[in-house]
């Protein structure tokens, strides 16, 4: 054993603790930072104060699944563009979350900065726009129509050139 | 607790809250509340229809959706990507389109310019909606004069391209015959608040009664740009003046009339003889046009933006150059 730090403490926004190993959370590139930035010290404590358990549950089990693949590198967006762009999400990946899980897992995916899993809930959430018309996208979201009538009679009429 | 899955090709109905509201310290995380960057995270993954859509659901997702896209799609660019690839300009469309990158502006030979003219009507003509949110066109053709195509195009070849609603800025290459080609495009793009005219050759003499007598005619067909607030002419062309005058008297928003040498150093033109061209053109037409509206105090001023040599002839000074004696000049090139 060489000295190196195994775990940290990480506590929630509602106050609970999780025992995490770093080998798993050094998949968000900010605790990563934050970790090489304190220094390595046994029974380090990071608070999280944007992210609830329930949701670091998920994030967990994500970082978990997929702690033996390689670590992004900065600036990779361009290099793995075209796989970025695929609508395709990995078979593990598409485990079911319900809706408000899924936006809070994009909002700590971007928090903590981990890029695939910030992939995985965006594409997600696109492959459920794709396809559906505004009516169908709003029921999808509960999402209240709040365009005047004027207002859509503008857009239809701007628009109805370009319907099929 | 109804659930939503990852799977692409398997939405699940809406769900609502699972977590009683006590426990919640903010509010939940919706695609309306979404930060503007993760909305664009998502969005890359969307194909243009859908980002459409997305537009046309709430205020809220309005203007995130107009502006990716508008942001993404600012001008006509399609000669580029044509002329340099082996694959079919349709599916070279097709990229250009879903990454929402610009719409082309050929730059390139009259062959370039005539192709995407080409599939561009092509395009209106099987997916309109492509092209319903660009927001700048640009139709240049410096390699080679576009005066070999303008001639083949006439009102009516612009008849089947629906409206551009959106497109706010336009910059076009003329040539002598420039009327039809420019008057199209004008027409598909009635919003424009900014035009820029170029022009890279001298014309020859026009200016019999009869001919005369067919402009007025055509003026009327002409559109009327309701939105224009500034014309920028970086042009030889004295037949323009026709042009610029209608716009002087029509557009009720134009605020700004630039006029720019351009083309000299590069044809070996003096700037000067460009000047004496153009003092003419002011001094016959587009002052007096100029004069005129001042006197509208209903379409307000407009305020000019021109090479220090031209202000003479504005105040009311004599040019010194015959229009006759330059094109003689300049046939000796």
């Amino acid at each position: 054993m060489s000295g190196k730090l195994q775990e940290i403490l990480i506590v929630t926004s509602d106050d609970e603790t999780f025992t995490v190993k770093v080998e798993v959370i050094q998949r968000s590139a900010m605790i990563k930072a934050m970790l090489e930035d304190l220094g390595e010290q046994e029974g380090q404590v990071i608070p999280l104060p944007n992210v609830s358990s329930s949701v670091l549950t998920k994030v967990l089990e994500y970082c978990e699944h997929h702690k033996n693949e390689p670590l992004p590198v900065a600036d990779a967006n361009d290099v793995d563009d075209a796989r970025r762009r695929t609508s395709e999400i990995g078979d593990w990946d598409a485990n079911q979350v319900d809706q408000e899980m899924l936006f809070e897992i994009i909002l700590a995916a971007n928090y903590l900065d981990i890029k695939p899993l910030l992939d995985v809930g965006c594409k997600t959430v696109a492959n459920m726009i794709k396809g559906k018309t505004p009516e169908e996208i709003r029921k999808l979201f509960n999402i209240t129509n709040d365009f005047t009538p004027e207002e859509e009679e503008q857009i239809r009429k701007e628009n109805e050139w370009a319907e099929e | 607790m109804t659930k939503l899955t990852f799977h692409p090709r398997s939405p699940s109905p809406p769900t609502t809250s699972a977590t009683p509201a006590s426990k919640r310290q903010r509010i939940n995380p919706t695609l309306s509340t979404l930060p503007f960057e993760l909305f664009v995270a998502i969005a890359q993954f969307l194909d243009y229809n859908s980002l459409v859509n997305l537009s046309r659901v709430s205020r809220a997702l309005q203007d995130p959706s107009e502006s990716i896209i508008y942001s993404s799609l600012p001008l006509m660019d399609l000669a580029g990507r044509i002329s340099s690839s082996s694959r079919s300009s349709a599916h070279l469309l097709d990229l250009a389109f879903d990454k929402w990158e610009q719409l082309i502006g050929p730059d390139g030979s009259a062959d370039v310019l005539y192709g995407a003219m080409e599939l561009l009507r092509s395009s209106f003509n099987s997916r309109p909606q492509r092209l319903m949110w660009v927001r700048e066109v640009k139709v240049h053709c410096w390699q080679e004069s576009p005066v070999k195509i303008m001639p083949s195009y006439t009102k009516e070849t612009f008849d089947n391209f629906p409206k551009l609603y959106k497109v706010e800025r336009m910059s076009i290459a003329l040539e002598s015959d420039w009327e039809a080609y420019l008057i199209g495009w004008l027409d598909i793009a009635p919003r424009i608040k900014s035009l820029i005219i170029y022009a890279g050759e001298i014309p020859p003499e026009e200016s019999d009664d009869e001919e005369e007598k067919t402009h007025e005619k055509d003026e009327k067909s002409w559109p009327v740009l309701e939105e224009l607030e500034e014309l920028t002419v970086l042009s030889m062309l004295t037949s323009l003046e026709r042009f610029i005058s209608w716009v002087i008297r029509t557009s009720p928003k134009l605020r700004m009339l630039k006029i720019r040498a351009f083309g000299y150093e590069q044809t070996g033109h003096p700037r000067e003889e460009l000047y004496a061209d153009w003092k003419v053109t002011l001094e016959s037409e587009v002052v007096k046009t100029l004069k005129e509206r001042e006197k509208e105090k209903e379409k307000g001023k407009i305020a000019l933006d021109i090479p220090d040599k031209l202000v003479d002839v504005l105040e009311g000074r004599k040019p010194t150059f015959k229009r006759t004696q330059f094109y003689w000049e300049r046939d000796d090139y």
